[in-house]
């Protein structure tokens, strides 16, 4: 039986008969990195949100670490680490006051957690300088220091290398995969950045508006994104036809923007073309690709007109 | 809900904010005093009063009072400390009592000054004047005058604490205003127009009796806030009653406003 850190069935969140989230039902594992990919306003943040407590589903199910309902849920959030949104930050206090603060709120007594954290995401050479004069990407550092405070089992970022230089994207992309591999911690990400998001996941849940619309391990996506030839033409029904018939090959796939991706051939693209040529296809284009992660996503959220 | 408690006084106390209200109401309580000295004096006019009432902890306090609940609670809403204490697994009943004893913590804390004002002002010996407006530590001092003795003085202090409660109750309303408005200045006006309502309402005590009644259970009722050395045992018991139940009532609205509230 596997055991699942977080585990959703059917939830759900209206507002108003909006519904911000429609149906949900995901499955977490111990020890991977979830990407959590969405356009804004697919309902990223409203998932987190529910899953850390700060909003109520309108109907379905959460579970933690095996337990549900309300008091159990509560006592499970011990364990999880959160940086939703922007990062709780006390503006008038340094990088080690803020730790401290947030220490003491969380009840954990060894106050070298403080340094050892500030290490960790480069900023134990702040001194004394306040939150609020910190940049964006230093505040998305302090606030991952904050999240990683207790030591979770389960981490939830929303958006964490936001306003991150090249290096500090780096640097958060090592980080989290240390502490996924190392400490077999959970975590849940949300990034726009998809190319990001495509090296530091394992896995990825792909939702948009509200529904969840596909969740595959980075093995999945690998394969989904694997390299084709891309066929568009005037005539894409004919077209189906003529690669089955003339070519004997069913591995192609139509696109909601009705471009063939032919999976076969790819060594042998002038035969597809002339076929198709000799059967009065007219050919707009046609050359071999391979799938970004952000292709993908479009394509799975049904749209030729995001491209 | 005790570490909660901790790290929100390890915030206060270095928060900018709340040493300018002490030092704000550091400089209203010496004036208070020096005016309500001088008045008795004869050196000042009594016309002066009503200015002299400016400075003094009742109306101090309801606007910087609030300002220091305000802060604490609408504070931890806009750098989040509040969702943070929920993501990491507190109940929402606890975040209201601990954020209610931190605002309750901040008032008396703003209120010191006067306490302070008025214990040095009775061990002087001096007589003070405010006319008809002196309430709270203003009329303690205005009341009570010579050398205390020992039991005296116990009696004061428990007087002061007394007030204080009394205050903190007044203000707790703040409480369940604070989680609902979540904007410090919009609860400041508020509570300062209720003030100014709640002097309006106390002319009605004397037109209805029922309304004379209801208004004595509240801690709004300046009974409350008139007592002296010489105050009954059943006065003070009924301020503090008064005061404990009202702000039990203002924790429990708040609690069912926010036990179901999304936390934006």
């Amino acid at each position: 039986m596997i055991n699942y850190i977080m585990k959703t069935s059917n939830l759900t969140k209206s507002y108003n008969g909006f519904n911000a989230l429609y149906d949900v039902s995901i499955s977490l594992k111990a020890g991977k990195i979830y990407g959590l990919i969405g356009e804004n306003g697919a309902g990223k943040t409203t998932l987190m949100r529910l899953i850390a407590g700060l909003g109520f589903g309108t109907e379905g199910n959460i579970e933690l670490f095996g337990h549900t309902g309300k008091s159990a849920l509560q006592r499970e959030r011990k364990r999880i680490g959160c940086m939703i949104e922007h990062p709780s930050l006390i503006s008038d206090m340094s990088a080690k006051e803020n730790l401290k603060f947030h220490r003491i709120m969380r009840g954990i007594p060894n106050k070298e957690t403080e340094d050892e954290l500030l290490e960790l995401v480069g900023l134990a050479n702040t001194g004394k300088k306040k939150a609020k004069n910190f940049s964006l990407g230093m505040k998305q550092r302090l606030g991952i220091a904050v999240a990683l405070l207790s030591n979770p089992e389960f981490l939830i970022l929303d958006e964490p290398t936001n306003g991150l230089d090249p290096v500090g994207v780096v640097e958060v992309r090592h980080l989290l995969k240390n502490l996924c591999e190392e400490k077999q911690m959970t975590i849940m990400i949300s990034s726009h950045n998809l190319p990001e998001m495509y090296q530091i996941a394992t896995d990825y849940i792909i939702i948009h508006k509200g529904e969840i619309k596909q969740t595959l391990t980075f093995e999945q996506l690998d394969e989904n994104c694997k390299r084709h030839i891309c066929i568009s033409c005037d005539e894409p029904e004919k077209l189906t036809s003529i690669l089955e018939l003339e070519l004997g090959t069913s591995n192609y796939k139509v696109m909601p923007d009705k471009v063939v991706k032919l999976y076969d051939y790819l060594d042998d693209k002038e035969r597809v073309s002339r076929i198709l040529f000799e059967n009065g296809i007219i050919i707009t284009n046609l050359a071999v690709e391979g799938d970004t992660l952000e292709d993908y996503f479009i394509s799975v959220i049904g749209g030729g007109q995001h491209v | 809900m005790y570490n909660l408690v901790r790290a929100d006084l390890y915030k206060l106390f270095k928060s900018k904010v709340i040493k300018v209200l002490i030092m704000i109401t550091t400089l209203c309580a010496v004036t208070m005093s020096v005016m309500a000295y001088l008045i008795a004096q004869g050196k000042l006019d009594t016309g002066t009063t009503g200015i002299g009432f400016m400075f003094s902890d009742a109306n101090v306090i309801s606007i910087l009072g609030v300002v220091a609940a305000g802060v604490c609670i609408c504070g931890d809403f806009e750098n989040k400390a509040i969702h943070d204490a929920i993501a990491a697994g507190c109940s929402r009943g606890t975040v209201i009592i601990s954020k209610a004893i931190t605002s309750f913590c901040a008032i008396a804390v703003v209120l010191l000054p006067y306490v302070v004002a008025a214990g040095i002002a009775l061990s002087m010996d001096l007589r003070f004047d405010m006319g008809a407006v002196a309430v709270g530590f203003l009329h303690l001092m205005v009341e009570e005058t010579g050398i205390l003795s020992a039991s005296m003085l116990l009696k004061l202090l428990a007087m002061m604490l007394i007030l204080v409660i009394v205050y903190t109750a007044q203000l707790s309303i703040c409480v369940p205003l604070a989680f609902i408005i979540k904007r410090p200045v919009f609860i400041i006006a508020l509570y300062y127009g209720f003030t100014i309502m709640n002097v309006q309402l106390m002319g009605l005590r004397d037109k209805s009796a029922i309304f004379d009644a209801i208004y004595g259970y509240t801690p709004y009722s300046v009974d409350h806030s008139l007592l002296t050395l010489s105050s009954g045992i059943d006065d003070i018991i009924k301020a503090i009653t008064v005061s404990v139940v009202f702000i039990a009532l203002m924790l429990a609205i708040t609690y069912s406003v926010f036990r179901k509230s999304e936390i934006n």
